[in-house]
């Protein structure tokens, strides 16, 4: 039973650890959103059990994404529905924590071991979480420990390449207080071995300048005023070193490190009584990036007041108001630190119909320094057939504002645009769910349709020898979805397989004139048509394995899609072991990941290897005072 | 540092579990084309850092051009931004400039015969000198710290290093004389410098317009020059024009710089690409993304652009002397390639690969 592992797990279903189910929310009306959308939460069992590997790696094993990875231990972002790293928000505890400056989310700056719940929402969300939401967002919860007296964990993890990791987590719980304080620290050589197919004979080298350091710090505290009064304060710290690769194609590697810093602190007070629920969060960012001695610095201090609101028997309102100051400095923004403010208003409107339908009709509006950004609107509707089925549509339009790289930058033959418009579009989805389950057997299907159009799309385009971004382009993307999930239970025994599948469509619709003519009505580069993962786990009382084949189709990697430059499809086998003991107050676990068990040579990135067959070794030592 | 290579008898990971899977691999090879009678080599850069440099080659039988040959026939990819190729000896030298490399293959059916790597920096540019001797001209560094590489062609490595100056970039090769312009590379400088390929020494150096970048002789035996000029940048990013310097074009007469003609503006995209027709009467030039034509005889530069396009690339075909303009568009996508007669006429076009910069005639 791996519950113990953390502290916030102790309300999931102790068996979770063996599945990677795809959980779709079933009772909406617990929460503002989602309606509409296709939610995947990960198993957080698995989660426990993957700490250390990073966030890259756990999404490349369970996301129905794109994870784009510049080699082991490089830049990697999540690409969700067709779009591009900078059209996923990624949320910490409801926080947009998504870089001021670029705008994406390096997930070597998340770590595992800081999350408690990840759920990956698929579809445009603008209308709830703001900027950003076009292809999905990815969700990072800490969650109260239930710990009452004192616990202390550790995990201790060694593997190829030189990877180390060790995290310690103390947690103390005094009745109406909760404290929990957790420190890790990682690095890897990522020295590994490929094939240099850009030299005669194609000899094998060893892949260099990619190592990876890093520590960080969260600590949680919980306070439950009164029964209905509650307030939280986090605060997560990391450090990252990174060297940069260097494409294999180019023989000289480069020296270039960058060094990024960061602070996320958040304050939540919470009141719930009667039907009422009013919440105030306050939250500051700060993101320092040193890039060889070029440094950029931002901030967002984000402050949201939120009320959720019954108003009649089968009718809730629940508005909310941000504001948020950002500010950046960099060498490249010019002598003034750039400064901007939001403000932003929302409301959803959810109402319970009769035979069993869930309507949620929301709107948006963000002020940027005075001016108006796209009004968004959104309707969602589930509808549940029977106990069984339930069908989910939602329409809403989406955007996204531009980055401070986008406005502010100058240097290096490039230049920032202050003129730029919003992205912005409309994103439609339908879904399908069934579950059912007799005996010893359960099982659930999940199918989406889905479609969104992107207008004034920002691309850096070269004009005069200058770089700088445009609004230069209309983006569709569509296509299909679905996930499945089987357990069978016998004796001591239990059996599952799942999986999901993607097929992606993102292609260029209408292009400004800067764009070549012949991008027209083809495929993004680095998004799949298709893509998809299957999972095999087999549990025997303290014993658990599971098996991950996660494959990914042929990738177009520029503009015209040409053939010659295209990433080939692979095929990226995982195994797990996991087993445990618990000895009265002590527990143990121990785990093996076995990576790329078929030895696939791919790039995710052209230019940049991925390892063949790796692995890794880890324990768990937890010591609990308290029975729990 | 180079990339450290591994033993052939590295050790074998074992993997300890092996679960049975329906494996499917594919392959998108296209066809190895056919090398044909003869034709000529189109370099395209491709996006800087994005590993998709090509090689193009167009048939003069058949009209037609087969794109990305160096992948089909060698099964790898060329590498990361190719400046330039030079087909000597029956040999390509692909010079490689993102990959510190040249590639070498053989000029009839497009076989990798060797890469060589070793003592390159930077590289630009290749002239043949001998059968086993040959220039390479080297950015260096930064760009900062030009030379010539010599390269041995037996051996397939360089043999002496000849400092010559910030950015060597194009060569020419009069008798025994090898003049050498130094372009700045990220920097500035203004000299030719001139190499006795005899003995390997500089003997000369003529200063010419600021950053001279291409080099060309025509009918007479007079060399001309070049130069792209040097912008400069405030602070804040904005154009300096006071500490910048216009592009010029230089002629040179036994080794002294005899008429300099000052381009009329700033413009983003400089002057380059100088190029002579076959007659060695004309020469041709990109400035501001337009091609241009001038006299060897004249005295001024031509106020209006033979043909307006956005070009990247510019060759003269020594086979039919018409003029091979390139257009690069986005650096994402395929660029273009057009055939003018003398006359200006566009008589046909062509897709070829990423920001193409330039031909490799087989001669």
């Amino acid at each position: 039973m791996f519950f113990w592992m953390s502290p916030g797990s102790q309300a999931q279903r102790t068996d979770t650890l063996l599945w990677l189910k795809e959980v779709v929310v079933r009772n909406p009306e617990q929460t503002a959103n989602p309606i509409g959308l296709h939610v995947q939460r990960i198993d957080t069992g698995f989660l426990q059990a993957d700490e250390g590997n990073g966030f890259t790696e756990l999404m490349q094993k369970v996301a129905g994404a794109n994870v784009r990875a510049y080699g082991l231990g490089g830049l990697a972002t999540i690409s969700l529905r067709g779009t591009g790293p900078s059209h996923t928000a990624v949320l910490w505890n409801g926080i947009n924590i998504q870089g001021v400056a670029a705008g994406q989310m390096d997930l070597n700056l998340l770590s595992n071991g800081f999350a408690d719940d990840v759920a990956i929402q698929y579809g445009g969300s603008s209308v709830t979480f703001g900027s950003g939401a076009i292809g999905g967002t990815l969700s990072v919860n800490n969650s109260k420990p239930s710990t009452e007296g004192l616990e202390f964990s550790t995990v201790l993890r060694g593997g190829s390449f030189g990877s180390l990791y060790q995290s310690y987590e103390a947690i103390a719980g005094f009745n109406k207080v909760k404290l929990a304080a957790k420190y890790f620290r990682n690095k890897a050589d990522n020295d590994f071995t490929f094939r240099n197919t850009a030299l005669h004979n194609a000899p094998k080298e060893v892949w260099e300048h990619a190592g990876t350091s890093g520590e960080g710090i969260l600590i949680q505290q919980y306070y439950d005023i009164k029964t209905d009064h509650k307030l939280s304060l986090r605060w997560w710290y990391q450090d990252n070193y990174q060297e940069v690769p260097t494409p294999f194609t180019i023989i000289t590697v480069g020296d270039d490190v960058q060094k990024d810093r960061l602070h996320r602190i958040l304050l939540n007070y919470n009141y719930q009584r009667n039907g009422t629920d009013i919440d105030f969060k306050t939250a500051w960012l700060f993101n320092r990036l040193n890039y060889e001695g070029s440094v950029t610095e931002t901030n967002a201090w984000i402050n949201e007041a939120e009320a959720t609101i019954w108003l009649a028997e089968r009718l809730y309102l629940n508005t909310g108001l941000n504001y948020t100051h950002e500010t950046g400095n960099s060498n490249f923004y010019g002598t003034d630190i750039r400064r901007r403010n939001r403000l932003t208003t929302y409301a959803h409107l959810k109402r319970n119909w009769s035979h069993g339908i869930v309507s949620n009709l929301s709107v948006r509006q963000e002020m940027l320094d005075g001016k108006l950004v796209p009004f968004i609107p959104s309707l969602s509707v589930n509808a549940t057939l029977n106990k069984k089925m339930f069908l989910r549509g939602s329409t809403s339009r989406v955007y996204r504002i531009p980055t401070f790289n986008d406005l502010y930058w100058r240097g290096s033959g490039a230049e920032g645009n202050p003129d730029l418009a919003a992205e912005s579009g409309w994103g439609e989805e339908i879904g399908w769910n069934y579950m059912d389950g007799s005996g010893n057997v359960t099982w659930e299907l999940d199918l989406s349709l889905y479609g969104n159009q992107i207008q004034n799309w920002i691309l850096w385009t070269e004009t005069d020898g200058i770089w700088s971004p445009e609004n230069v382009k209309t983006v569709w993307s569509r296509g299909m979805a679905w996930s499945g999930d089987l357990q069978v239970f016998a004796n001591e025994w239990i059996v599952g397989i799942g999986g999901n599948y993607q097929y992606t469509l993102s292609t260029n619709k209408s292009l400004a004139a800067a764009i070549n003519s012949r991008e027209r009505n083809k495929q993004l580069p680095y998004v799949p048509y298709h893509q998809g993962k299957i999972n095999v786990s087999v549990r025997h009382k303290n014993f658990r394995i599971i098996y991950i084949h996660a494959v990914t189709g042929k990738q177009f990697t520029n503009g015209d899609n040409s053939e010659a430059f295209a990433l080939p499809r692979y095929d990226v086998g995982y195994i797990k072991f996991i087993t445990h003991m618990d000895i009265h107050y002590f527990r143990g676990a121990l785990f093996v990941d076995l990576n790329n068990i078929l030895g696939e040579e791919y790039n995710a990135r052209r230019g940049y290897p991925m390892p063949g067959f790796y692995f890794n070794i880890g324990i768990n030592l937890n010591f609990n005072n308290t029975e729990t | 540092m180079k990339r450290r290579q591994l033993c052939l008898n590295s050790s074998v990971l074992v993997v300890l579990i092996a679960v049975a899977l329906t494996f499917f691999s594919c392959s998108d090879n296209d066809p190895i084309p056919d090398p044909g009678p003869a034709g000529f080599f189109i370099v395209n850069e491709g996006g800087f850092g994005n590993s998709n440099t090509s090689l193009s080659y167009y048939d003069y039988e058949t009209g037609e051009v087969t794109n990305n040959i160096f992948q089909s026939v060698t099964g790898r990819p060329l590498g990361d931004q190719a400046q330039s190729m030079t087909v000597f000896e029956g040999k390509g030298y692909i010079v490689v400039q993102g990959s510190a490399k040249l590639e070498v293959i053989n000029a009839d059916d497009h076989t990798s015969v060797t890469t060589i790597t070793e003592g390159l920096v930077s590289p630009r540019y290749l002239l043949g000198i001998s059968s086993t001797k040959a220039y390479v001209s080297d950015w260096g560094e930064f760009g900062v710290t030009g030379t010539v590489k010599v390269i041995d062609l037996e051996s397939n490595m360089v043999s002496k290093t000849i400092a010559t100056g910030q950015g060597a970039n194009e060569m020419l090769r009069v008798d025994n004389k090898v003049y050498v312009v130094n372009a700045g590379g990220w920097g500035r400088d203004n000299t030719v410098k001139v190499i006795d390929s005899t003995t390997d020494e500089i003997v000369d150096a003529i200063e010419v317009g600021e950053n001279p970048r291409s080099i060309q002789q025509d009918a007479g035996g007079n060399i001309w020059v070049l130069s792209a000029g040097y912008l400069a940048y405030d602070q804040s990013w904005n154009l300096d024009p006071e500490n910048s310097t216009k592009s010029s074009l230089t002629k040179i007469v036994s080794d002294e710089e005899v008429l300099r003609l000052e381009f009329p503006e700033l413009t983003f995209s400089t002057a380059s690409h100088l190029r002579v027709d076959i007659a060695g009467e004309v020469l041709y030039y990109l400035y501001d993304d337009k091609l241009f034509r001038i006299s060897v005889d004249a005295t001024g530069l031509p106020e209006t652009a033979f043909v307006e396009k956005g070009f990247y690339g510019l060759s003269v075909d020594p086979a039919s002397g018409n003029i091979i303009a390139m257009e690069a568009s986005d650096f994402s996508s395929s660029g273009s390639m057009y055939f003018y007669n003398a006359e200006g006429e566009e008589l046909d076009s062509f897709v070829v690969g990423i920001a193409p910069n330039g031909c490799a005639f087989i001669q």
